[in-house]
C-alpha cells in the first residue's frame, strides 16, 4: 500500500503559507548604492559608524580577501546570488533606542506583527532587534546591567568597550575562514555583543530578532558572546522576511567564547522568506569543564549553509550541537555541525534531523574531528532523515577524522518516509489519515522541539503541525 | 530462480560491477598490504532483484595507507546492498574510506546500509572515515553507521580473570571484532579461510605498543 492521495496532498499543502512575508515601507536613513562592493563602500560605512582605525583596517582587509577567495564548490547552488545587485548597507534611523516607544512607527509595527515587544514583556530577559543594518532596539532588564551583564548591539559595543572588543573580535573566526566570513568582516554591522561576568547566570534568555525588510538587501550582522568563568546564557536568535522576486543575501559571523566552567546555549530559529541565501559561519571555543551548546532550527531560505562549530580547546569541555532542518519546494538546506576535539576528557554530541518534501532537499555535512594527543574522547552523532514524497531529497556527509587511539566514536545515520504500518497501526487506533501522519512528523521533530523553550516550541509545533482543516477533497 | 556468486579478494581495484538481475554477490576484500592512490569499487544496480553483500576485513600496520571508496548505485527498483568494513590500526596505519550509498529517482524499494567499524590500536593510527547518503526516493530503507574506538577494557580484564594473559586476550578480542561479520556471507571452508590470513598477518604484527 502506497502513502495515500490524501496524505500526499495534505502533506503538500502544509507549511506551503509563510506569514512573515509582509512588507514593511520604510526610507532608510542612508544606504550604500547597488553595483558592487568597493573600498569606497566599505570606507562609508565605517566612517558612517565613526570606527576607530584599526576597524577601518580590519574591513579593507577582510575585503581584500573576500575578493581574492573563490566562490566555495561544494554545498549548495550558490550562482544566483549577484554580488552587484546587493545593497551592503542599509541604516534605518539614526541610532539604537532602549525603549519601544522611541523607534520609528513603522518599524515598530513591523517587530509588534512578529510579537518581539510582547515576548519581551514575557519571558525575555533582554531583547534585541535588528532591521535591515542595524540593531534599532536593545534593552537589557536592570538587574543584570547592575550585575555587570553588557548587552548591547555589537556596534555600540566597540564604542563603549573598545578594550575587550579588540581582544575577542575575529579571534574565533578569522576574517580568512572563508570567502562568507571575509565578506561579513568587511561590512559588519549590527548584531549582539554579550558579556556575562564571572559566575553570573542568566536565568531567562536573551533574545535577537532580526528582520531584512528591504529588496536585494544584505544583512551582515556580526554577534560576539563572551562568556566569563562560571557564568551561563541562553540566547535565542529569530529571522523572518518578505518575500521578493529578486533575492537577498543574510551572511552572518558568530563568534563565542566560554570560559571555564561556563555553559552557553545558542538556540536559532531560521525563518528566513524563500528568498534568502543564509551563509553563516558559527563557531564556539569551549574552554576547561566549559559547556556549549547550539540548538539550530532551519525552516526557511532558499538555500542555508551553516554548520555550527564547536572546539573543545581543554580538558572537560562539552559541546552539543542538535538541528532540525525542514527543506520544502525550490529550498535546500545544507545544514550539520563541527566538532573538534583539541583536548583529552571532552565529550561531544550531535542529533541532526531533517524533514524533505515538495522536491525539497535537506543536507547533513558534518565533521568530527580528534586531533592528535586528545585522549579519553567521547563522542556520538546521529542523523535522521524524513522524505515525505518520491520528488524530496536528502543526503548524509559525516566527515571523520580521527587521529588518537583512546576514543569512543559513534556515528549512525537513518533515511526513511512516514511508514505505512505506522500510519495503519495510528489509523487502527482511531485517528484519521491526516492525523496519523501529523503524529508521526512531530513525534519525529519532538526529541529537537522539546530542547527549545516552551514559547518557541509551541510555535515550531504549529509550523510543522499538519492542519487537516480543509485540506481533503 | 536466484543465483548467488562468491568473490573473494586480497585487493581493491577502481572497477564498476554490474549486478545482475536476481543475482547475489558476495564480495569478500580481506587488505593488510595498503596502497597509493584512491581506488574506487563501484557496484551498479540496473537490474531488479540484485543483492550485494559486500565485507571488507582490513589490519593495518607500520605506515600502510589504505585509501578507498565505494560507491553503492542503484538505478532500479527492488534491489538491496549492505557494505560492512572493518578495520584494525596498528602503527601508524590509515585508513581513508568513503562509503557511499545513492539511490536515484528510479530506484524504489532499495534497501541498503553500510557500516564502517575501526579498532585504532596505535597513537599514530590515522581513521578518516566518510559514509554518505544520497538519496532521491522517499521509498527506500537506508542507512549508515560508523564506530571507533579502542579495545574495551573490560572485555580486556574479564579475559584475563579467566586466566588468558593480556597479549592473548588483546588478540583475542581483536580476532573477535575482525572476524565477527564472516559467518553471515560465508559457509564454514571459506569462514576457515580468511581466519587463517587474519590470524597470519596479526602474528606479523608487533603487539607490544597495542
Amino acid at each position: 500500500m502506497a502513502v495515500p492521495k490524501s496524505t500526499q496532498k495534505l502533506i503538500k499543502n502544509t507549511l506551503d503559507d509563510y506569514k512573515f512575508g509582509f512588507k514593511t515601507k520604510n526610507t532608510a536613513v542612508f544606504k550604500t548604492p547597488q553595483g558592487g562592493l568597493t573600498r569606497e563602500i566599505v570606507e562609508a560605512i565605517s566612517s558612517r559608524k565613526k570606527e576607530p582605525k584599526w576597524m577601518l583596517d580590519y574591513r579593507l582587509k577582510a575585503l581584500e580577501i573576500f575578493e581574492k577567495k573563490a566562490m566555495p564548490k561544494w554545498g549548495g547552488d550558490l550562482s544566483g546570488i549577484n554580488f552587484e545587485k546587493i545593497h551592503y548597507y542599509l541604516q534605518p534611523q539614526d541610532k539604537p533606542k532602549t525603549d519601544w516607544n522611541d523607534v520609528p512607527k513603522d518599524i515598530k509595527d513591523t517587530f509588534e506583527k512578529l510579537g518581539i515587544p510582547e515576548a519581551e514583556r514575557k519571558f525575555l530577559a533582554g531583547t534585541g532587534a535588528q532591521f535591515e543594518s542595524e540593531m534599532v532596539y536593545h534593552s537589557l532588564q536592570k538587574e543584570l546591567t547592575k550585575k555587570g551583564v553588557v548587552f548591547e548591539s555589537t556596534d555600540v559595543a566597540l564604542q563603549k568597550y573598545p578594550e575587550i572588543f579588540k581582544e575577542y573580535f575575529g579571534k574565533v573566526i578569522p576574517a580568512h575562514d572563508n570567502k562568507f566570513s571575509a565578506l561579513n568582516s568587511a561590512v559588519w554591522s549590527g548584531g549582539s555583543f554579550i558579556y556575562v561576568p564571572k559566575g553570573v547566570h542568566i536565568e531567562l534568555p536573551l533574545q535577537a530578532y532580526f528582520r531584512i525588510n528591504a529588496e536585494n538587501m544584505g544583512q551582515f550582522e556580526r554577534t560576539l558572546i563572551i562568556a566569563d568563568e562560571g557564568s551561563s546564557v541562553h540566547y535565542v536568535e529569530g529571522c523572518t522576511a518578505p518575500t521578493y522576486s529578486t533575492d537577498s543575501l543574510h551572511s552572518a559571523v558568530v563568534e563565542i567564547i566560554v570560559k571555564k566552567g561556563a555553559r552557553v546555549q545558542y538556540t536559532t530559529i531560521q525563518n528566513w522568506s524563500t528568498n534568502v541565501y543564509n551563509l553563516v559561519t558559527k563557531r564556539a571555543f569551549a574552554y576547561r569543564d566549559a559547556e556549549m551548546f547550539w540548538l539550530d532550527c532551519n525552516l526557511g531560505s532558499k538555500l542555508t549553509m551553516k554548520y555550527p562549530a564547536i572546539f573543545l580547546m581543554e580538558p572537560g569541555a562539552r559541546g552539543e550541537v542538535q538541528s532540525l532542518a525542514f527543506a520544502n519546494s525550490n529550498q535546500h538546506q545544507d545544514a550539520g555541525a563541527k566538532i573538534v576535539h583539541n583536548a583529552s576528557n571532552t565529550t561531544s554530541k550531535i542529533v541532526a534531523k531533517s524533514i524533505s518534501k515538495g522536491a525539497g532537499r535537506s543536507t547533513y555535512r558534518g565533521l568530527l574531528k580528534v586531533s592528535k594527543g586528545a585522549k579519553n574522547i567521547k563522542s556520538h552523532v546521529s542523523c535522521d532523515a524524513l522524505l515525505l514524497d518520491g520528488a524530496s531529497r536528502s543526503d548524509t556527509y559525516p566527515t571523520m577524522k580521527i587521529e588518537e587511539s583512546e576514543v569512543a566514536i559513534a556515528h549512525e545515520a537513518t533515511v526513511s518516509k512516514i511508514g505505512e504500518e505506522q500510519l495503519f497501526y495510528l489509523m487502527s487506533r482511531g485517528l484519521t489519515e491526516e492525523e496519523a501522519a501529523s503524529s508521526i512528523v512531530n513525534g519525529f521533530a519532538k526529541p529537537i522541539i522539546k530542547q527549545l523553550p516552551m514559547e518557541y516550541a509551541l510555535e515550531l509545533n504549529r509550523l510543522l503541525e499538519l492542519e487537516m482543516t480543509g485540506s481533503v477533497g | 530462480m536466484e543465483n548467488t556468486k562468491l568473490i573473494i579478494t586480497d585487493k581493491i581495484s577502481t572497477q564498476t560491477i554490474q549486478v545482475k538481475k536476481d543475482q547475489t554477490l558476495n564480495y569478500v576484500v580481506f587488505l593488510d598490504k595498503g596502497w597509493e592512490e584512491t581506488q574506487r569499487l563501484t557496484f551498479e544496480f540496473n537490474e531488479e532483484n540484485a543483492t550485494v553483500n559486500f565485507l571488507a576485513i582490513m589490519i593495518g600496520a607500520k605506515k600502510e595507507k589504505f585509501p578507498m571508496e565505494t560507491i553503492s548505485l542503484h538505478k532500479t527498483r527492488n534491489t538491496k546492498a549492505y557494505y560492512t568494513m572493518r578495520s584494525a590500526l596498528f602503527d601508524e596505519s590509515e585508513v581513508d574510506y568513503t562509503g557511499n550509498l545513492k539511490i536515484e529517482k528510479t530506484a524504489g524499494a532499495t534497501d541498503c546500509y553500510l557500516a564502517h567499524h575501526t579498532l585504532m590500536l596505535s597513537k599514530n593510527a590515522k581513521t578518516h572515515t566518510v559514509p554518505c547518503l544520497e538519496i532521491e526516493n522517499d521509498d527506500v530503507k537506508a542507512g549508515h553507521a560508523a564506530t571507533i574506538g579502542n579495545i574495551d577494557e573490560e572485555l580486556s580484564f574479564y579475559l584475563e580473570s579467566r586466566g588468558l594473559d593480556k597479549k592473548s586476550a588483546k588478540i583475542l578480542l581483536i580476532r573477535n571484532f575482525l572476524e565477527s561479520d564472516l559467518k553471515n556471507i560465508l559457509d564454514e571452508k571459506d569462514q576457515k579461510k580468511i581466519i587463517e590470513k587474519i590470524a597470519e598477518s596479526l602474528k606479523l604484527i608487533d603487539l607490544k605498543n597495542v
